[in-house]
């Protein structure tokens, strides 16, 4: 709950307003908990316009900030709205910056407005709990922790992280892959291609340039490691004993972890079909945000693939995508990235 | 019949790394047993990138398994179960 001078219902006809900035003032005040209901009211507002007379609403960057100062209370308090000035708080910054860097690459590259592909205003929330290990999608917004210190940073310091953690909610909104087992695992692999993709979107990094780390300058200084997961080399990013030894990722369908832990290993089988992407990102060549990106942006929105897919139904689907997208060549150099992960497609 | 221990297992989170703990002390597991029991039916969400709980009841006949995730665990356990896990480092 939160209390303001103005009510609900007059900072919501202020938030369908046109003039930008009394609209950003109450999408601000009234995001503070509740962006899809904003998005919501934003969107009905647009259709009640004639579609044949209104002019087409451009994308515009909205993002909200907000501190759980140390607690589990959510979103916490605003502490930076669109255009606000930089604040102190790195944390604050660095998930401003990457919101920013995401919604770009986004709207740039695939044309989505935003997540929902609509406009909605990016909400994340730092500082959450204590000594929290962790950075998650609620279904809403993002959330992030500080790390203890000791084995991890902040979860905001790896602008792939919040790639990956606004990339939930883009999937969320299409494909909407169940979270557990294969289709689990390609749900957080694609989290993972998108993360990556908008920092080499940001770093204007070709596929040969990038690093293709998730999570680098996580892990704090003394642990054993570069990042959490690697997508050229799954299974090299650490090897500490306090991390529970090696980085666990296959890199091949041979190596497929059956677990019930982790959803059924999400994060971890994830690594296989993280490198089919890289391998046909290098074997596409330029960016890899340019024809590897837009054919794995089409297969997971394009509406064809169901949310229990598997490994074998995504791989066959993306090489379809390539073929319509990019033609005969593409359709080989991306059925060849599969097969170098164990995968054959038709 | 009493519980004798209980084995906590953490996996999941963004960085999918699995750590286990245990509590083998009977009030402390008892009183563990009891909050996780509570806290079965609170809603478990649709989040990403949470973490996914496993607890292990033992008792002198039986073994129980509960599962949740870290949107089901009541707030009041959470800063017990980070001192648990930060004892077995």
């Amino acid at each position: 709950m939160h209390c303001t001078l103005v009510p609900p219902y007059i900072l919501q006809a202020l938030a369908r307003q046109d003039d930008p900035v009394v609209r950003d003032a109450a999408i601000a005040t009234l995001g503070y908990d509740k962006t899809f209901a904003v998005s919501r009211v934003i969107q009905d507002a647009a259709r009640r316009r004639s579609p044949r007379t209104a002019a087409p609403i451009a994308p515009r960057l909205q993002r909200l900030i907000h501190d759980a100062e140390h607690g589990e209370d959510l979103p916490g308090r605003l502490v930076r709205a669109e255009g606000a000035p930089v604040s102190t708080d790195v944390a604050v910054n660095e998930a401003y910056d990457g919101l920013g860097d995401t919604w770009t690459l986004y709207e740039d590259v695939y044309g989505r407005n935003s997540i929902d592909d609509a406009g909605l205003a990016l909400s994340g929330t730092v500082h959450f709990s204590e000594q929290y290990d962790n950075a998650y999608w609620d279904g809403e917004q993002m959330v992030f922790g500080d790390g203890d210190g000791v084995l991890f940073n902040r979860f905001t310091i790896s602008v792939d992280v919040i790639g990956h953690e606004l990339t939930h909610g883009v999937t969320g909104a299409t494909a909407d892959l169940a979270y557990k087992n294969q289709s689990g695992a390609l749900n957080e692999s694609i989290s993972d291609v998108f993360g990556s993709l908008v920092k080499q979107y940001a770093l204007k990094q070709s596929a040969a340039e990038a690093d293709w780390l998730i999570g680098a300058g996580l892990l704090a200084e003394g642990v054993q490691g570069v990042a959490l997961r690697s997508m050229k080399a799954p299974g090299t990013a650490y090897d500490d004993p306090r991390l529970g030894g090696k980085d666990p990722q296959p890199a091949h369908l041979r190596d497929y972890l059956r677990t019930t832990s982790d959803n059924g290993g999400v994060h971890t089988n994830s690594g296989i079909p993280n490198h089919a992407f890289y391998l046909a990102a290098v074997a596409l060549g330029g960016n890899a945000w340019e024809q590897a990106g837009h054919v794995w942006y089409e297969t997971v929105t394009g509406g064809a693939l169901h949310a229990d897919a598997t490994f074998p139904q995504f791989a066959q689907l993306t090489v379809a995508t390539a073929d319509r997208l990019y033609g005969a060549a593409a359709r080989t150099a991306v059925a060849e990235a599969w097969v170098g992960v164990g995968l054959v497609t038709s | 019949m009493s519980v004798q221990r209980v084995v906590v297992t953490r996996s999941g989170g963004f960085a999918g790394i699995t750590i286990t703990t245990e509590v083998d002390d009977p009030d402390e597991a008892e009183r563990l047993t009891e909050a996780i029991r509570a806290a079965v039916d609170h809603p478990s969400g649709s989040a990403r990138d949470d973490f996914v709980y496993e607890f292990t009841i033992v008792t002198s006949s039986t073994t129980d398994r509960i599962e949740m995730t870290g949107a089901q665990l009541p707030p009041g356990l959470r800063p017990e179960l980070r001192s648990l896990f930060q004892r077995r480092t």
